[in-house]
């Protein structure tokens, strides 16, 4: 009953479109040592996120790689680079999907994981949070504004 | 757990039965990626006379898998299967149907190939309109995208085509573009192919569509479909003379922080040798609001099956609000008022409105 009443509520109180993942957290964008871009503006690396660009300016595919829609510092890269809520995303993601058009990006569980495939892949580009340590094979990519 | 993780968590727990679970499902959703849709919906004319539903009835309008399979960075292939109306095809109800099915190869952002069966990218709808969650309302618009259930003889284009596309996307001047070329074997208007597997005649059908953002709320596209059908004599043998179908369409979408609105004008002609060339057009524009989780909307539509008479026209104007209820879930109710001159063909100056309501679900 009482749950049934806030679900009620939740409409009739026009809520927000997409629960928040939990508090800030301060994030860094992650690249492949070996990769010759020193930086990109914002709005570049939505579009790569976005899959609107799927290449480097040299070429190469990108590989971008997101974290669980639940993690903070995927809330925090979204809000402040995609420039999307997580209802956002999904909203998105739902229709580039679903009309064929692109799938998103591959979205793995944690700094760890997430390094680990930067690391082994060229094209790679992520984001971790800012106080993780980076193995040598890993390098922060600047990013300005647009 | 939310509804669309217990439906992904069963589909991937089918596929992946009899391998082990934590590699198998990694390899799984890196290089399978399983979505779909489903929509139920009710429609009740309010009236006692009109060309809707007086009964009041449920539709299980349909359910669609959407699989990506990813053998390598640069190759997809993307199928839509669907089952509409319940299909029972023992009992000859409903629909089975491949939506799309196509291998994308990416050369780069700006030229991508697709060689399968697609939909037609026409407008805004077309490449959408099954699947329900995407859009405010609960169909389609008739004027544009299905004219055919207000007087027209046949759509402005086909919902599919089996053949080859180019499409990319890029900036120009710090806006965004993308297009789509299209070359198809076209409809077969009478029947006696599968233009999926046949064509009719040497002549292949063109849709293209060019989409432009001057800015990043705004988007603006032509679009264009053309094709020759055969013409059969009386004993079904090829006249060897065509009917050329031309349409074309100008449509833009704006969606502001709390207001969106689109628009979309198509113009059509059937011009078969020797006989009076028809001319039709139909026009849409839709305002929707945007309020937390509510989207009220109303849209007026307007087709003109035959231009040069005055007496055959049809419209609708709808009203309704679309609800978020869960993340890809949505309830949508509407009233659609439909009018219409007396010699329009399809609903023959018959005035009535229509409830309409569904539940959709996107995963």
């Amino acid at each position: 009953m009482r749950s049934g009443l806030l679900f009620f509520l939740s409409l009739v109180g026009l809520g927000s479109t997409g629960a928040g993942p939990g508090e800030p957290q301060g994030y860094r964008v992650v690249v492949h040592a070996s990769n010759p871009v020193a930086q990109l503006s914002a709005d570049e690396v939505a579009r790569l996120f976005l899959k609107k660009v799927r290449t480097w300016p040299d070429g190469r595919m990108a590989a971008p790689v997101d974290q669980s829609m639940t993690s903070p510092v995927r809330a925090s890269f979204a809000r402040e680079v995609l420039q999307l809520t997580a209802g956002a995303q999904k909203d998105y993601w739902l229709k580039q999907t679903l009309s064929g058009r692109e799938v998103p990006p591959r979205a793995l569980e944690g700094d760890t994981a997430v390094l680990d495939f930067v690391a082994a892949q060229q094209g790679a580009i992520a984001y971790v949070s800012d106080d993780t340590p980076l193995p040598p094979s890993v390098r922060v990519l600047k990013v300005v504004a647009p | 757990m939310s509804a669309h993780r217990v439906l992904r968590a069963v589909l991937l727990a089918g596929l992946g039965a009899g391998l082990s679970a934590g590699p198998a499902a990694a390899q799984l959703t890196d290089k399978i990626k399983i979505n779909g849709y489903a929509s139920v919906e009710f429609e009740k004319q309010l009236e006692d006379e009109g060309k809707g539903d007086p009964n009041g009835s449920f539709d299980a309008d349909g359910v669609d898998l959407v699989i990506n399979v990813l053998p390598t960075e640069r190759l997809r292939f993307a199928t839509d299967l669907t089952w509409e109306h319940g299909a029972a095809t023992e009992e000859g109800r409903g629909n089975v149907a491949v939506e799309y099915a196509f291998l994308e190869y990416f050369l780069a952002d700006a030229f991508k190939l697709r060689a399968g069966k697609m939909f037609v990218p026409f407008g805004l709808y077309n490449e959408i309109h099954t699947a329900k969650p995407l859009f405010l309302s609960v169909k389609e618009p008739f004027s544009t995208d299905k004219v055919d259930k207000l007087g027209s003889p046949v759509r402005f284009f086909p919902r599919w085509g089996a053949g080859l596309a180019a499409l990319g996307s890029g900036r120009l001047g710090g806006s965004d573009w993308d297009y789509v070329l299209q070359v198809s074997n076209g409809e077969n208007l009478n029947g006696t192919e599968n233009p999926f597997e046949k064509d009719d005649n040497t002549q292949k059908a063109v849709a293209a569509r060019l989409r432009f953002q001057p800015e990043k709320r705004l988007s603006l596209g032509l679009s264009l479909y053309r094709d020759e059908t055969t013409l059969l004599d009386p004993e079904g043998g090829d006249t060897g003379q065509r009917l050329l179908q031309l349409s074309w369409a100008a449509h833009g979408s704006w969606e502001g922080e709390h207001v969106g609105l689109e628009a979309m004008y198509v113009w059509g002609k059937l011009d078969p040798p020797g006989a009076e060339r028809l001319e039709r057009a139909g026009f849409e524009a839709m305002l929707w609001g945007k309020l937390g989780r509510w989207r009220p909307y109303a849209r007026y539509e307007h087709h003109d099956p035959d231009k040069d008479r005055a007496d055959d026209q049809a419209s609708i104007l709808l009203g309704g609000v679309n609800v978020r209820l869960d993340d890809g879930f949505y309830l949508k109710a509407e009233l659609d008022r439909y009018d219409s001159d007396p010699r329009n063909g399809k609903l023959k100056g018959l005035d009535f409105t229509e409830l309409k309501a569904s539940l959709s679900f996107g995963f």
